[in-house]
């Protein structure tokens, strides 16, 4: 027994030495978990639906991916481009040949960069009362300001103001919205500034990610969804089936998704079908992404 | 009067106790049923094609064909698992034979409440600590490819493991009646005798007691895990490598998933087997536990009759 245990404690410390050395040649992915609307638009608009590699560490947050990033010189990692912060953003190229884009305010807005998205709200029908008034300021001028003052872009001026109050004025009232994590800081800005300008106005944010968002408007346990992805036709027929009334669909704000390494790496700029290489794990070494010709 | 109210007290917060943990089970139990018995979930998901997938041992929930395989996640488990405990259990119970045999009074005063503080700290501040502090620290000694594997989130798993053993081994230890000590000693043992051959092989129900609960909090934590495994659902077995376990899963999936789903009844299925994994290992102890007791006890009356 004793001896068993020994040789196993033995084994294990063997094995726990002698794993693979560090290099600063690996890549080393980093990503989101499944339940991020950041994880499903990486999927859909980088890796054209195909499956991420086993080796893609998922971890909970745009936050926790920046830290990661930040401590792995030869890490990768795609996440909000509100939150670039001790990592560097590189520019993308949409392929081979085409410029390499800064994700900056403009590019994005612009739709120059090539991995940008829209920002949505999403309720269970037309929004009514506080939820109505609410978005209606969330995608005017004051709320648009807002977004952009913490690190998220505006909409494009044509897309603003797709919601107007509809006169009369409710007094007070709860509201609660749930979902995308990479919303949440906005989120949480916007029912701060509203409630200042609506005493009465009880406003409450949480995230959780964007399916979790969907799943409790399916479920009924939100009024408002936000989700860093558009709902998939299921879940809109589901919305259909449980309530008698669409969902609908409200473009709130702008982001792009940022592509972070190490600040001390070289790499100037990689293009979509590199990435596509990198995450679905074909794409293992930097020299190798180095060598490729231009 | 007041007897009878005090005992019927006593006696529905036990049922209560009992009653919550059979719900819960029955809760668990009934989430997953449909994974067996649901023609619909089996267009996507069986258990007999997550423990023999078709498309691979891939753990892809969230895909155009969703694949469940369960293998990746049980080594994950069961590699954290045991490193965790490879470090919690040497560590803690070393220090209840230190604090009960041979540390001092004040040592022992001090000791005692400061490990079990640590059983208070929440997992997910033990979690932060291992990802931004401990896994640099281990990398950088060890030279690790990856930052996150199940070396660091194992000693971070140990931080958590390690209070509960203690606790539960060292008033093992200290419940071995002075008798036996004073016996030792006068027969001739030094004290570490006493301690290593007397007194651990009498406490050793209650410390084998002790361990079985630290492979129950190992496999089941979560917090630590989620955000110190990077979350990589690898085939591989080195303790090197990043991986994802059960409970991980669960957390990070269940928020996503609508209710009904195929994919729902799998993350429940998942806390089903783990609840059953700790189900089956706690009966194991306790097996293991009177098999001990009554050798011990067989051996002190042969003792006493002799």
């Amino acid at each position: 027994m004793r001896i068993a245990f020994l040789t196993l404690f033995l084994t294990f410390f063997c094995a726990a030495c002698s794993g693979e050395a560090r290099d600063t040649d690996s890549i080393i992915t980093y990503g989101r978990e499944n339940n991020s609307g950041t994880y499903m638009y990486f999927k859909e608009h980088v890796l054209g639906n195909a499956d991420f590699a086993a080796e893609v560490q998922t971890l909970p947050g745009t936050a926790a991916v920046i830290n990661a990033v930040s401590k792995d010189p030869g890490a990768i990692g795609y996440g909000g481009i509100g939150y670039v912060k001790g990592v560097r953003a590189i520019p993308v190229k949409k392929d081979a040949n085409s410029p390499a884009v800064q994700p900056t305010l403009e590019n994005v807005v612009n739709g120059t960069y090539p991995i940008s998205r829209n920002l949505y709200f999403y309720t269970v029908g037309e929004p009514t009362g506080v939820a109505r008034e609410f978005i209606a300021w969330v995608v005017g001028e004051e709320g648009q300001a807002v977004c952009e003052k913490v690190g998220y872009y505006p909409l494009a001026k044509a897309a603003q103001g797709s919601v107007t109050a509809n006169g009369s004025k409710s007094d007070g009232g709860a509201l609660t919205i749930k979902g995308s994590d990479t919303m949440v800081i906005a989120g949480q800005r916007w029912a701060e500034h509203f409630m200042e300008k609506n005493k009465g106005t009880m406003i409450q944010v949480t995230g959780g990610g964007s399916g979790t968002g969907i799943a409790a408007l399916i479920n009924g346990a939100t009024d408002i969804c936000q989700s860093s992805r558009p709902m998939k036709d299921k879940e809109r027929q589901q919305i259909k089936e449980k309530f008698g009334k669409e969902a609908t669909e409200i473009a709130v704000a702008m982001d792009g998704l940022a592509i972070f390494v190490h600040e001390a790496s070289t790499v100037s700029a990689v293009s979509l079908e590199d990435l596509k290489a990198i995450y679905t794990g074909q794409l293992k070494s930097w020299k190798a992404l180095a060598a490729k010709p231009k | 009067m007041r007897e009878w109210l005090l005992e019927g007290v006593v006696l529905s917060s036990g049922y209560v106790v009992v009653a919550a943990l059979i719900l819960i089970f029955v809760f668990v139990g009934k989430e997953a049923l449909p994974l067996v018995t649901s023609a619909e979930v089996h267009e996507e998901v069986s258990v007999g094609s997550m423990i023999a997938p078709t498309t691979g041992p891939v753990w892809q929930p969230v895909a155009e064909v969703p694949k469940y395989a369960l293998l990746p996640l049980f080594i994950g488990t069961l590699k954290v698992t045991l490193v965790a405990l490879l470090i919690a259990l040497p560590l803690a119970v070393g220090a209840a034979i230190y604090t009960s045999e041979f540390a001092g009074r004040r040592a022992r005063e001090i000791i005692k409440p400061v490990v079990e503080l640590l059983a208070g700290i929440p997992s997910v501040v033990l979690g932060f600590f291992t990802l931004m502090v401990l896994a640099t620290w281990l990398q950088d000694s060890f030279n690790y490819r990856f930052r996150l594997n199940a070396i660091s989130a194992g000693a971070g798993l140990a931080l958590a493991v390690i209070p509960i053993v203690y606790t539960v081994a060292e008033d093992a230890l200290s419940a071995v009646p002075q008798s036996f000590r004073d016996g030792a000693l006068a027969l001739g043992a030094n004290r570490w005798q006493t301690a290593w051959r007397v007194v651990l092989p009498a406490a050793m129900p209650g410390v084998f007691a002790a361990c079985v609960l630290g492979f129950g909090r190992a496999i089941g934590e979560t917090m630590i895990v989620l955000m110190a495994s990077g979350n990589a659902a690898t085939l591989s077995w080195s303790p090197a490598d990043s991986f994802r376990s059960f409970s991980a899963t669960i957390a990070a999936e269940l928020g996503e998933v609508v209710n009904g789903s195929a994919h729902y009844h799998v993350l429940f299925f998942l806390g089903a087997l783990l609840f059953v994994i700790t189900f089956l290992l706690n009966l194991l102890g306790l097996w293991f536990v009177r098999r001990v007791r009554s050798r011990l006890e067989g051996r002190v009356r042969k003792e006493a009759g002799a």
